[in-house]
């Protein structure tokens, strides 16, 4: 890099004042990593490069000259908003990056419940989004787990989804329309239409790009009317994860859309389920929408799932508080820093997805696989809870105590180990490796398998639109 | 060297929302829908022996170790959690009476138990649980079979085969002592006690390991007669409110909320101090 | 009904406990069996401690003084047998802390009577007791009938207090020595000695009191020394205890110090009703979370909803700069 530290924080602070440029160490040290590194961190141990600064623009047009100047200078940009990533999509792994944090462009513009949409800028909390529309009668539709804490400008840059896809779909299925800025300064917007048929659709572009295309300044999104008091909540037990999936397909091939439609495994299950389903794989559907039509859903259900007799219905008081209990806040990621401290048990997931077909034998394959191959494991199970018409999605969930060895070594000795298996599965089997978290820095290696051919487009898109490479080098393109 | 751990299965109470405690005056409140966990102090008894095994290893002091607890089979799982964290045996007494008011009939269970399996030379457990906040277990345990017993336990390890070292917080404050055998430790809020996991391979390797299931029967135990011997009865149960008037100090950012508070409401109070 | 009080005069806090049951007693107009000598305190103090000072300080008009060699439950629990066991009275009141809880299940099962631990309020009908207390980790009051004879109970932790000046001249007491008392059972051997101070929270006016959601232990280092520079002590919920980010003697709450100061602020508390307990005697709560739907907001009296750190940094800085002017 051709400028010095020094003159690189004077160029930010030229754009954003001084005030808006954080170079203090302790902020500098757990902004080089997310969720994917914080047993290091927990402990102390910083391995990444420290970024040269966390900078706040304020609107646009200071996101623009960052990037322009970031672009000049061949400087490392990583962008974020709630820093909930969990792949490593945020560790900065260049000298003197700069973490640009749309956290503070966090105003909701315009909730427009005539035309049914909603736009906000790139820091507005979903909770907060989500509060103000449940006050009018409407919702997001979108909840994922990281809700209390995660932000528009991130859900979309990763491609989120929340537990109620099925019905309402992924973020991609959400956003109508937005705002980006590219590395050159360039702003882009993408109008706000229920359709078009002029050329590809170019939100694609930026939804999934996870900072490495561009940095995203507002969001317009779909909303919904709310509707909680017409929810019907089904659970089931059962015996084998196989029974589920067909359950599912069905569910999903005869046309009814639950909102929730999970399935978990024993191992996974007996953490939130053992008080009723001890040793039984379960599976929970929610109906919801206007009445007659949540009720409809309700009734198919409950005919698909009674033609399978291994099916025990459980009583919904059970599921409902589970469902009360579902996202976690910053209490429960405090709660979960300390225990991973005090008994060196640490979890962490790996989501995949693939068609009905092959679905379940990823799903056998790799349980069986990591439980003879990684030592120290404590569980290794998984549930499946976004359902498509052609297929759904598996969120293995691996925990381990940590023996023998230095922070710095958990992941390559459990976490990489444990990955590369559930990856290199699913690739095999023709299901793509990841379903909702983003590549990050961890799956890059595997990148080019999972695209074959295709890779051309998505390193075309790279090649035209960041050029220089500035843009949160390592993530989703190989370093 | 034979220690005894007591422990009892509690409904997760942190995830019961503020509405279902506005109840209704129905007893018992129903809980069996909600998540289990073991109690709170009871964890940290089991990690407290534990710990205390681990560190005897090295004295090589033989250590014989029994968890034990009243209920259904939904305990079985925490059972097997322990025998694959390292517990020689394990122990449940098939009941399912509501014993949540009843520490008087748990105590008699308890005693009777150690009686007929003991002797044995300690008994932990914790001081409360969540769901009853008796506090009186532990304690009639002791009286029942005349030992001593300490409270507010929060650490303890073997000095020689009858002799412990307890560390425990009573009014006084921290207090270390020596401990003659037997005796009953109350485990209070013991920093540092969460119950250690156990790997896939541990589950595996005690797979075989049985846990015995005793009948009240067989440890001459009547259910009627300890409800009707049971010292106190609940008569109701009653709703607390903790409301308060929870005014909002509104303002565009931290710093100026901060401003507002420190103006109007602490600023006076301080220099008047 | 006749009742007996009973003191454990060796804890530090001896005098705060015995104002509680004073202020118990005047709630529940029990006190003039007291002043009439029908009723008495029965108060254990160590051998090294002047007996002068503490009947001097004790709020009571008729005790008896049972010098012991030091605390040791076991032995307290023998002499209170041989002293009682002739003819009992109907009711005996423990403090609330942990020996009152410990003596008073103890003792009930000695006499063969019935016992309750940390009792808020009591109703007498028909020669009958109700004790009422928290239940199911304070979300719940239940009522508990008592149905054996004596019965005993200890108070709840932290009742409201009653201080009362009796001369000397007008306090009727007498000396029982038992400071050679040995019995078989004696486990006690002590290593370190205790510590003779009171709990600094409990005699705080402004307590800063700080949640799991602080995160960490340096972040609990950081917020004693504020607590300092504000004149505040710092107490800390059970999470932050059971971390070992800060000492057992700062835990507040059911199970730790309850307290009742003037102000009392919550940093990222999230109010869990255990804790609460600890608080809920504080003239103004002030709640600061990010979270509005902590349920402490509700039940504090004005609430900041935004991040913590940057308001107790603008606090720290106004009160500074107000020193400074």
């Amino acid at each position: 890099m051709s400028l010095k530290k020094e003159q690189l924080i004077e160029g930010l602070v030229e754009i954003l004042g001084s005030e808006k440029v954080i170079t203090d160490p302790e902020v500098l040290k757990e902004s080089s990593v997310d969720r994917f590194r914080r047993f290091e961190e927990l402990h102390g141990v910083y391995t990444q490069p420290l970024p040269a600064a966390v900078v706040y623009p304020q609107d646009s047009s200071q996101v623009a000259a960052v990037l322009k100047f970031a672009s000049d200078k061949g400087i490392n940009i990583v962008p974020r908003t709630g820093q909930t990533a969990t792949e490593g999509g945020l560790e900065t792994i260049v000298e003197n990056s700069v973490v640009l944090d749309g956290s503070e462009m966090n105003e909701i513009i315009k909730i427009d419940s005539y035309n049914m949409q909603a736009t906000c800028q790139c820091g507005t909390p979903l909770q907060v989004l989500e509060d103000q529309l449940r006050e009018q009668g409407y919702t997001t539709g979108h909840s994922p787990q990281s809700k209390p804490l995660a932000q528009l400008g991130g859900l979309v840059a990763t491609r989120s989804i929340g537990q109620f896809s099925t019905l309402y779909g992924g973020i991609e299925d959400m956003v109508v329309g937005l705002e980006a800025v590219f590395p050159n300064g360039e702003i882009a917007r993408i109008k706000n239409v229920p359709r078009r048929a002029a050329g590809p659709d170019i939100r694609h572009v930026v939804i999934g790009n996870e900072g490495t295309l561009c940095f995203i300044t507002e969001v317009t999104v779909k909303i919904f009317k709310f509707m909680p008091e017409n929810n019907i909540l089904l659970g089931y037990t059962l015996e084998n994860m196989k029974t589920g999936f067909e359950i599912l397909r069905q569910i999903m091939a005869d046309g009814y859309k639950p909102s929730v439609a999970r399935l978990y495994d024993r191992e996974d299950g007996a953490y939130h389920f053992s008080h009723f389903a001890n040793d039984k794989c379960v599976l929970i559907l929610m109906a919801e929408g206007p009445k007659k039509i949540a009720e409809a859903t309700a009734e198919a259900i409950e005919e698909i799932v009674g033609a399978h007799t291994e099916c025990v219905k459980v009583d919904t008081p059970y599921i409902q508080t589970w469902f009360d209990n579902l996202n976690w806040d910053a209490t429960d990621v405090a709660a979960e820093r300390a225990e991973i401290l005090e008994t060196k048990n640490i979890g962490n997931t790996t989501e995949i997805s693939a068609d009905w077909a092959t679905i379940n034998k990823i799903y056998e394959v790799c349980i069986e696989r990591i439980r003879n191959e990684i030592p120290d494991m404590t569980l290794v199970g998984g549930h499946s809870s976004h359902s498509y018409i052609n297929g759904t999605n598996l969120y293995f969930v691996h925990y381990y105590n940590v023996v023998d060895c230095k922070p710095e070594e958990e992941i390559l000795k459990y976490h990489h180990p444990i990955k590369k298996i559930i990856v290199e599965e699913t690739i095999k089997a023709g299901g793509s490796m990841c379903h909702h978290h983003g590549v990050g820095k961890h799956r890059t290696p595997w990148i080019k398998d999972e695209y074959g051919s295709s890779y051309y487009i998505l390193e075309t898109l790279k090649n035209a639109f960041d050029p220089e490479g500035v843009m949160n080098k390592g993530t989703i393109f190989p370093g | 060297m034979r220690i005894l751990v007591l422990f009892k299965i509690v409904p997760d109470l942190d995830l019961l929302q503020d509405k279902e405690w506005t109840i209704k005056n129905t007893l018992p409140v129903e809980t069996a829908y909600v998540k289990k966990i073991i109690n709170v102090y009871d964890e940290s008894a089991l990690e407290l022996t534990l710990k205390m095994a681990d560190h005897s290893i090295n004295n090589k002091q033989q250590i014989e170790l029994s968890a034990f607890t009243i209920g259904e089979p939904h305990a079985d799982l925490f059972l097997k959690k322990l025998l694959a964290l390292g517990f020689n045996n394990t122990y449940r007494v098939q009941c399912s009476a509501d014993l949540r008011f009843n520490p008087y009939a748990i105590a008699y269970i308890i005693t009777a138990f150690a009686s007929q399996y003991g002797p044995y030379d300690l008994i932990a457990m914790g001081m409360q649980s969540s769901d009853g906040d008796n506090a009186k277990t532990a304690l009639l345990v002791a009286e029942m079979l005349t030992w001593p017993c300490i409270t507010g336990v929060t650490g303890f390890e073997l000095r020689d085969l009858d002799l412990v070292a307890v560390r425990n917080i009573n009014d006084q404050g921290l207090v270390e002592q020596l401990v003659h055998e037997p005796a009953v430790l109350a485990v209070g809020n013991a920093p540092c006690s969460l119950l250690r996991v156990p790997t896939l391979r541990d589950i595996k390797s005690a797979a075989d390991q049985e846990i015995a299931i005793i009948s009240l029967q067989s440890l001459g135990c009547d259910l009627k007669k300890l409800n009707r011997q049971n010292d106190t009865e609940l008569e109701s149960l009653n709703t607390v409110n903790n409301t308060r008037a929870g005014l909002v100090i509104e303002g565009t950012s931290a710093e100026e909320k901060a401003r507002l508070l420190y103006e109007k409401h602490l600023k006076g109070w301080l220099s008047s101090r | 009904m006749k009742y007996k009080v009973i003191i454990n005069a060796c804890s530090p806090s001896y005098k705060a406990r015995a104002e509680e049951i004073l202020s118990f007693l005047q709630e529940h107009h029990l006190t003039s069996g007291n002043a009439a000598g029908y009723n008495e305190a029965i108060v254990f103090y160590a051998e090294e401690q002047k007996a002068e000072d503490i009947i001097n300080r004790l709020p009571f008009k008729t005790f008896k003084m049972v010098r012991i060699k030091h605390y040791q439950p076991e032995i307290i629990l023998t002499i209170l047998q041989e002293l009682e066991i002739g003819s009992p009275a109907q009711i005996y009141i423990f403090p609330g802390d942990s020996s009152g809880n410990e003596l008073a299940v103890r003792f009930a099962w000695r006499l063969n009577g019935s016992s309750l631990v940390a009792v808020e309020k009591i109703t007498i009908q028909d020669n009958a007791l109700v004790g009422i207390k928290k239940v199911y980790s304070g979300n719940l009051r239940g009522a508990f009938i008592f149905n054996y004879k004596p019965y005993c109970f200890s108070l709840a932790r932290g009742m409201s207090r009653f201080e009362a000046d009796i001369p000397v001249e007008k306090k009727n007491y007498t000396f029982h020595d038992y400071s050679s008392k040995t019995i078989s059972l004696q486990p006690h051997d002590y290593l370190e000695s205790p510590k003779e101070e009171e709990n600094k929270l409990e005699k705080s006016s402004f307590i800063i009191a700080a949640g799991r959601g602080t995160g960490n232990s340096m972040e609990i280092s950081r917020l004693q020394n504020i607590a300092r520079e504000l004149g505040a002590e710092l107490g800390v919920s059970r999470p932050v205890v059971m971390n070992a980010w800060a000492p057992l003697d700062q835990l507040l709450g059911a199970s730790g110090a309850v307290v009742s100061p003037d102000i009392c602020l919550t940093l990222a508390v999230s109010g869990s009703p255990p804790f609460y307990y600890g608080i809920e005697k504080s003239k103004t709560i002030i709640a600061v979370n990010h979270d509005e739907h902590a349920p402490i907001l509700k039940a504090a009296d004005i609430v900041i909803i935004d991040d913590y750190k940057k308001v107790i940094d603008t606090l720290i800085k106004l009160a500074a700069d107000e020193k400074g002017a």
